[in-house]
């Protein structure tokens, strides 16, 4: 087998024996140190049989005194082979070619295969991967494998570990996560005053409380702080947890006028046209002679098929108002200045339907032109919310 | 090679146990079913037809009987036969 594939690379020829001693000028060849394979005898006076390349060429000086004729019959193997494809200039320059481009789209990533993430998502991933050009179809060499695993592992504390390598055209990202399971179990924090309030029950469920019934809290303050001393007595630090309830206060204003402008129609009424061809405008009819009007358009486009011809007509309908001022009773402003005092409420978070008239405290400042109602909710709420420790 | 020599290696290589083949010069003939042979050390093809091949080795001839019988590859040293083995005869 070996010897059969090192004479195709190498070359052969297929030739012919012809005379009378034909078994004679065999032995003579084999004898000579020179091979030869797949010897038929076709008939008494001729065989056939391969031989390589550069034994044929001393096969004259050997068969010399012999009655014995050589011809070839066939040639074979890589150097014809070549010879033939070589002769071929389109194909040849389409073979290079073809290895040029191979070769060149094999500097680009074309797979990019992202492991071992579970809290982090791929897409998140992909997303700083492509915040730094890589994403598929981007140059190898343009990669920095070391600063990619170094970004991964600063934009994504979840990381352990991160690996970027590169096989021929596929980017591998492997990512090993932290094996805590819950981050937030184990997370440094206090429980703080979402807004000013004056506290009236705390229910510490882990962490040391650091206001009372009766402490007056700003926004911000600690409430209950993440450090405790366990059991044993020792100092810990987690997240501090609890209920601090205190009674809070929000306020609003609205405000209202005594009187109110509406705009009255008169009755009269003014039709006139444009044309509008391209850019230019071509009033048709009489301008509005009304001083106060409303006014509405109504253009209409010619169409041919789906293309609009740039010829346009409007009508323009006017119609004459008055604007006549209206007095509104005291009752009425007030009502009104409340319900806007209301919606700033419920715009800081405060439900209308939750709130009970003995937590309400209003009042009003009125002079020639309004009313402002002003409203102060009591409320009692739980005002802890955590935040974290760095 | 003269016979008392002849006879005196022949004597070592028995005593020995070293391989005749390499040291006398003489045949070794493999075959494998009845399919294909390997005869190394050969000294010619005699005859070649696809029914009988002849072939001279050291003290004397063999002879292949059998049909398509064709030589597969020759060289100085090996000559393997292929074709439907039937007899094999060897004459001293």
């Amino acid at each position: 087998m070996i010897t059969r594939l090192w004479a195709w690379l190498v070359g052969y020829v297929i030739i012919k024996l012809k005379g009378a001693q034909l078994e004679a000028a065999v032995n003579r060849i084999a004898g000579s140190g020179y091979g030869i394979w797949d010897l038929e005898r076709v008939t008494a006076n001729i065989m056939i049989g391969k031989i390589r390349i550069k034994h044929f060429k001393r096969l004259r000086r050997i068969m010399s005194g012999m009655n014995v004729r050589v011809g070839i019959v066939g040639r074979a193997g890589l150097p014809f082979a070549a010879a033939k494809v070589l002769k071929r200039k389109g194909l040849l320059l389409g073979l290079v070619l073809t290895a040029a481009l191979l070769y060149y789209l094999t500097g680009f990533i074309w797979m990019i295969d992202i492991t071992g993430s579970e809290q982090v998502s791929l897409a998140e991933i992909t997303a700083v991967l492509a915040g730094e050009g890589v994403r598929v179809g981007v140059a190898k060499a343009d990669i920095d494998l070391h600063r990619l695993e170094n970004l991964l592992l600063t934009q994504f504390p979840e990381l352990s570990w991160a690996g970027v390598s590169i096989k021929g055209v596929l980017m591998q990202v492997r990512v090993a996560e932290r094996a805590s399971p819950n981050l937030a179990e184990v997370r440094y924090g206090d429980v703080v005053a979402a807004q000013n309030g004056l506290v009236t029950q705390v229910v510490p469920f882990r962490g040391t409380p650091l206001v009372a019934p009766g402490s007056t809290v700003k926004k911000g303050d600690i409430l209950i702080a993440g450090e405790y001393y366990d059991q044993f007595g020792r100092r810990q630090q987690g997240s501090a947890e609890g209920i601090v309830r205190a009674r809070v206060w929000y306020d609003a204003f609205g405000e209202a006028a005594f009187s109110k402008i509406t705009e009255i129609q008169t009755g009269n009424y003014h039709v006139n046209y444009t044309l509008t061809i391209g850019k230019w405008t071509l009033r048709l009819g009489k301008p509005v002679p009304f001083v106060t009007h409303t006014a509405s358009a109504q253009t209409w486009q010619w169409r041919i098929g789906g293309l609009a011809l740039p010829v346009a007509v409007t009508k323009h309908s006017y119609a004459e108002v008055d604007y006549q001022t209206t007095k509104i009773s005291i009752e009425q402003a007030r009502a009104l200045a409340l319900e806007r005092a209301w919606q700033q409420l419920a715009a800081q978070g405060v439900e209308r339907d939750q709130v009970v008239e003995s937590q309400v405290s209003e009042y009003m400042i009125t002079d020639q032109d309004g009313i402002r109602v002003g409203l102060i909710v009591e409320l009692e709420q739980d005002i802890g919310e955590f935040a974290p420790r760095l | 090679m003269d016979r008392g020599l002849n006879q005196m290696v022949k004597k070592l290589v028995g005593t020995m146990d070293l391989p005749a083949d390499a040291i006398l010069d003489l045949p070794r003939i493999t075959m494998i079913g009845t399919g294909e042979m390997l005869i190394e050390n050969h000294k010619g093809i005699e005859k070649y037809t696809s029914t009988e091949i002849r072939v001279r080795i050291k003290g004397g001839h063999m002879v292949v009987h059998g049909r398509r019988l064709a030589v597969r590859f020759i060289d100085r040293d090996d000559l393997k036969l292929e074709g439907v083995i039937t007899s094999v005869e060897v004459e001293a």
